[in-house]
């Protein structure tokens, strides 16, 4: 592991968001235009239902969270994929992990430093953020491993699939969190399909942020179970992601997409 | 050690058409200071090989090692690679991009490196314009410049002047000389201009659907598909029956040809047309050139 080779590939992620501003834009507008939209709701829902609008507030906050991370990872990928950079440095000697852990290094980079103006901004609203201190810390720690865990398994499916699967970078979060009981107990969920809810990444993390919603206690067996499935999709996706680039190399995929 | 060995690869491509064979049984090596050519009609195999190298591709069967190892991380950094219509971020700056590979590559000066190939190439105005600004030929120049940035002890090189102005193309084919005079660098070509093959190159193959048909010196597999050359020549008038019959010569007015099979044989028909009178007011000799071969393997195969 050359530790040089991932600074490099972060040094370079920065230059690129220096010289494109729009995805500075992108990346920031809608994720805190949306959470003040939210924000609003929250104050103004108080009259009718009390935490009713503060739930979706921290659910979005987590959700914007989430995507952000995984998101900016995959789309930091795929702008090396698009613009044929990929290749260069693939044949450069940076090796897969080097290049998927300086994507993730940027990635959280960035989203550490728009969660951290959501934050704030989920603060003033009246989200109990400041009021669970360490444990709102933490559970940011897990919500972020599992967005790296999906973005490696992402980038693994679209170096297996192909290009036209670039979709999944902006898509795949959507699908999970629409499984993952965002604002409401997964059992509300039809019986079909509840069972779903018990392996997404971020059921726990929604349930711990209702948790936070209602004034109740965050018992460490709550963020220790967060945490275990989080780290079981982490276990899974690098395993993933190496078959994935030795597969595309036997297929000639890799050769494909990259040229 | 040899910086290329590639034993019996084979190499299919699945397909919704069926199977595609990309390489069968190719073996070769390139040794230590060579130009090494590889030379094919498209779809012949050239730029598998040069995948496999590059560690984007495994070989279904056989072996490919560089430098003795299997193409890796390890050894990719001690070898650079130039394909025609290499294309880098379209944002970033010439300077970013070039400093951006000069610290992937850990080179220990990295600015006076890149100034010095900037020179090289030309490209010192570029330096501050984005990728995208560039004409074709410019872009060309900047993926020379990031092939040549870490001194590499092997060059891969898939059509590296297509594109490139006359001028330029020149100063590459130099730049590649000198490097392999001077650097020892050892170089693999791919190229459809013979004439750069046939000026850089000291061994070739010929690859024709994944097989290799031909390998060996420039020189020798040419006389190996030519072993007769012609030579054309305009006398004062036209040849004598003993003449035209004894040499073999094909007359139109005072117009002849001959097909020679060596150099002595050239000596001796000019000395016989001095001998028997004749002035030669022009001539030329036609040897077979790599392009020739080019078309007679294509033929052939």
């Amino acid at each position: 592991m050359n530790l040089r080779h991932i600074l490099t590939i972060v040094w370079s992620d920065m230059l690129i968001l220096r010289h494109v501003k729009w995805r500075l834009i992108e990346m920031s507008l809608f994720p805190i235009t949306t959470l003040i939209l939210w924000g609003l709701f929250a104050v103004y829902s108080r009259q009718y239902a009390a935490e009713a609008g503060m739930l979706v507030l921290v659910g979005n906050l987590l959700w914007s969270f989430a995507h952000l991370a995984q998101q900016e990872a995959n789309m930091l990928m795929m702008e090396d994929l698009w613009t044929f950079n990929l290749r260069h440095i693939l044949v450069a000697g940076v090796s897969e992990v080097e290049y998927m852990l300086g994507k993730l290094c940027s990635s959280t980079a960035i989203a550490v430093s728009v969660g951290a103006v959501m934050g704030v901004i989920a603060h003033a609203f009246g989200a109990p953020l400041a009021e669970y201190g360490m444990t709102t810390l933490l559970l940011a720690v897990i919500t972020l491993l599992g967005s790296l865990a999906m973005a490696v398994m992402i980038a693994g499916t679209v170096i297996v699939a192909g290009r036209e699967y670039a979709f999944l970078s902006w898509s795949t979060l959507h699908f999970l969190v629409f499984f993952s009981a965002p604002f409401f107990s997964p059992s509300l969920l039809p019986a079909g399909i509840r069972w779903i809810t018990v392996f997404m990444p971020f059921t726990r993390v929604f349930e711990i942020g209702r948790a936070m919603v209602a004034h109740a206690p965050v018992t460490g067996t709550m963020l220790g179970s967060a945490f275990l499935v989080v780290l079981v999709y982490v276990v899974l996706a690098w395993p993933y992601y190496l078959w994935a680039y030795r597969h595309a190399r036997k297929t000639g995929m890799l050769a494909r997409i990259t040229t | 050690m040899h910086p290329i060995v590639v034993r019996n690869v084979s190499k299919t491509y699945p397909s919704k058409r069926g199977p595609i064979k990309a390489l069968d049984r190719a073996t070769f090596h390139v040794k230590e200071g060579e130009v090494f050519g590889l030379l094919g009609p498209n779809g012949a195999g050239k730029t598998t090989l040069i995948n496999m190298m590059l560690n984007l591709l495994t070989p279904d069967k056989g072996d490919v090692r560089i430098f003795g190892q299997r193409p890796g991380p390890a050894v990719l950094s001690k070898l650079n690679t130039i394909a025609g219509g290499s294309q880098f971020h379209w944002a970033m700056p010439i300077s970013e991009i070039l400093a951006f590979f000069a610290k992937v590559y850990q080179i220990e000066h990295p600015n006076e490196r890149i100034q010095e190939l900037a020179s090289l190439l030309q490209i010192e105005h570029l330096m501050d314009r984005k990728f995208r600004w560039l004409s074709t030929g410019e872009k060309l120049r900047i993926s020379f410049a990031k092939a040549l940035l870490n001194k590499p002890r092997l060059l891969l090189m898939d059509e590296p002047t297509l594109g490139m102005d006359p001028d330029i193309a020149r100063n590459v084919r130099k730049e590649i000389q000198r490097m392999n005079k001077e650097d020892g660098t050892t170089i693999l070509l791919t190229s459809h201009y013979m004439h750069e093959v046939e000026q850089l190159c000291d061994r070739i193959a010929f690859l024709y659907e994944g097989r290799i048909v031909d390998i060996g010196k420039v020189k020798e597999v040419k006389l190996k598909h030519f072993a007769t050359y012609d030579v054309i020549m305009t006398l004062n008038k036209a040849p004598s029956a003993v003449l035209v019959e004894k040499h073999g010569l094909r007359v139109k007015e005072n117009k002849v040809r001959a097909t020679l099979k060596s150099e002595d044989a050239l000596s001796i028909l000019l000395a016989e047309v001095h001998k028997a009178g004749y002035r030669v007011k022009d001539i030329a000799l036609k040897k077979p050139t790599l392009e020739d071969y080019f078309i007679k393997i294509m033929r052939k195969q």
